[in-house]
């Protein structure tokens, strides 16, 4: 049995979940409401310690990491293969998932976080908040919590996410330059996790994606948007980011 | 045709030198001289857009068919993928998983921590009153590698830096002393990447803090299971050395968000 907790299919929480429906897994979803704090209470901290979302659960067993929930959905059932058989594409499957998680992620998600979470967080009771803030188990996502809900970023650290982006994206638009896929000629897990990290990017901020700077990212991003599995996993969340998805396959998507 | 690019057999250029030991790989091996900015330079093959980005900072080169590889958990995961001899990935896809976490763990936390102290502890004495070579920096693609070169001609390594890099290594030591409850290897019974990429960095440990090194019996234990394997031996021994565990050039960067 295959137990998927996660939020919107956005970022790391969409990756579990898009791969399970690549592959053609079976799978029970649990939506857990990331910005109630459902992540932080008992009933969650039980299944994951951590207190992150996504979690993936395979008879009994905690699988770690959203990256690498996809390699463990692809090593332990059939379907369609996530990781191309040739050793090279794996390792560039590798390199860019590492770029992706490490490189821009946190940059896309530390402007989405203070553009986005932040603010709908922030009308909280101030009190309720500050409980939810104790809650957190690890140091790291309690300092996360607490700069995304104050606004405490500073000017200098969104300047150097967004100069991270900019040049992030024109590298993914070169790779993209001569093959259809992030590894070579086959949809992998870095298609896969790379697009639920980026695609809001063309509306958030469309300086860096858009179809005059980086064609060959935007096509990507398509191509991806266009398989059954994506609009699929979209249909496990509330909807909020759907939104997101219609205009990118309309093709037009530079207006925030 | 394989060809390893490396420097001193420690951290990141450590594990692809186990690994071809291991497996009794036939390979070139192309000593760089990081101190003189060699990779850089045109002892290298052009670098690709994979080599120029690579997150790891300074790290070993594998050229295999003109292909060019980076990162050294995963140059090793290749070399292992491609070339016959003992299986040093897990078949089990539990197994698979926990390897792979480790890996990043290592990449986000534990790397950066002990580069940070390394770089702090033995490059910057020995970069002390001196100037890079002009230009050379600027050319340095990723903002934070060449920010860790600065950082180390300057000597510049803030006690908030220094206490969190600690932390981290305290976390980092308290994980391998929790995986090795299980059995004699991070993952249990077999030795795997795991160990090698975890050695390769656990390795200065006792010299970088011994204090939080000196109370883990499990983690001394290991560290001296794996330095006795004739295939360690062998890669330790690579380019004759003299205390090769000093080695350090600005890595990984500290994970920035989350």
């Amino acid at each position: 049995m295959l137990d998927i907790y996660h939020w919107e299919p956005n970022a790391n929480a969409g990756k579990p979940l898009l791969a399970a429906m690549e592959k053609g897994v079976p799978f029970e979803s649990h939506y857990v409401d990331m910005l109630a704090f459902d992540q932080h209470k008992p009933e969650y901290l039980a299944v994951n310690p951590a207190g992150t979302i996504p979690a993936m659960v395979h008879d009994g067993t905690l699988i770690f990491e959203s990256t690498y929930m996809i390699d463990y959905v692809d090593m332990a059932f059939d379907g369609p293969p996530l990781r191309p058989a040739e050793p090279y594409e794996l390792w560039r499957m590798r390199w860019w998932c590492r770029f992706f998680d490490q490189y821009v992620g946190p940059a896309t998600s530390q402007l989405g976080w203070s553009t986005f979470v932040g603010p709908m967080v922030r009308q909280r009771d101030q009190a309720e908040l500050k409980a939810a803030i104790e809650r957190i188990p690890t140091a790291e996502r309690r300092i996360a919590w607490t700069k995304a809900i104050y606004g405490q970023f500073s000017d200098e650290e969104l300047a150097e996410s967004r100069a991270r982006l900019m040049s992030g994206i024109k590298a993914i638009d070169e790779a993209l330059g001569d093959h259809d896929w992030i590894a070579g000629d086959h949809y992998s897990a870095a298609d896969l996790a790379g697009f639920m990290m980026l695609f809001g990017l063309p509306v958030m901020f469309p300086e860096a994606a858009s179809d005059e700077r980086t064609p060959a990212f935007m096509a990507w991003l398509r191509r991806v948007a266009g398989r059954e599995s994506v609009r699929g996993a979209l249909d496990k969340g509330s909807g909020r980011f759907a939104v997101r998805f219609r205009e990118l396959l309309a093709g037009g998507a530079t207006d925030a | 045709m394989l060809e390893l690019y490396h420097w001193a057999p420690n951290g990141p250029w450590l594990k692809p030198l186990i690994v071809l030991a291991e497996k009794a790989i036939p390979c070139t091996l192309k000593p760089v001289d990081v101190l003189a900015f060699e990779q850089y330079g045109p002892a290298l093959p052009p670098p690709t857009l994979e080599t120029r980005l690579n997150p790891e900072g300074e790290g070993p080169l594998l050229v295999h068919d003109g292909r060019q590889l980076t990162e050294s958990f995963f140059v090793s995961e290749y070399l292992d993928t491609v070339f016959d001899g003992p299986a040093l990935r897990p078949a089990a896809p539990i197994a698979f998983n926990r390897m792979l976490a480790w890996a990043r763990f290592s990449n986000e936390v534990f790397m950066p921590a002990a580069n940070t102290l390394g770089c702090r502890a033995y490059l910057a004495p020995l970069l002390a009153g001196q100037t890079p070579p002009a230009g050379v920096l600027d050319g340095i693609a990723l903002g934070f590698v060449a920010d860790g070169w600065r950082r180390a001609y300057a000597g510049d390594y803030p006690e908030a830096l220094v206490a969190e890099s600690r932390r981290k290594l305290g976390m980092a030591l308290t994980r391998i002393e929790g995986m090795l409850a299980d059995g004699p290897w991070l993952l249990g019974a077999d030795y795997t990447l795991a160990d090698i990429d975890a050695f390769a960095t656990a390795r200065a440990l006792p010299l970088l803090a011994p204090d939080l090194a000196g109370d883990k019996p499990r983690f001394a234990e290991w560290l001296g299971r794996v330095e006795a394997r004739p295939a360690v031996q062998a890669a330790l021994a690579t380019g004759g050395w003299d205390r090769p565990e000093t080695a350090f050039a600005p890595g990984p960067e500290h994970a920035r968000w989350g």
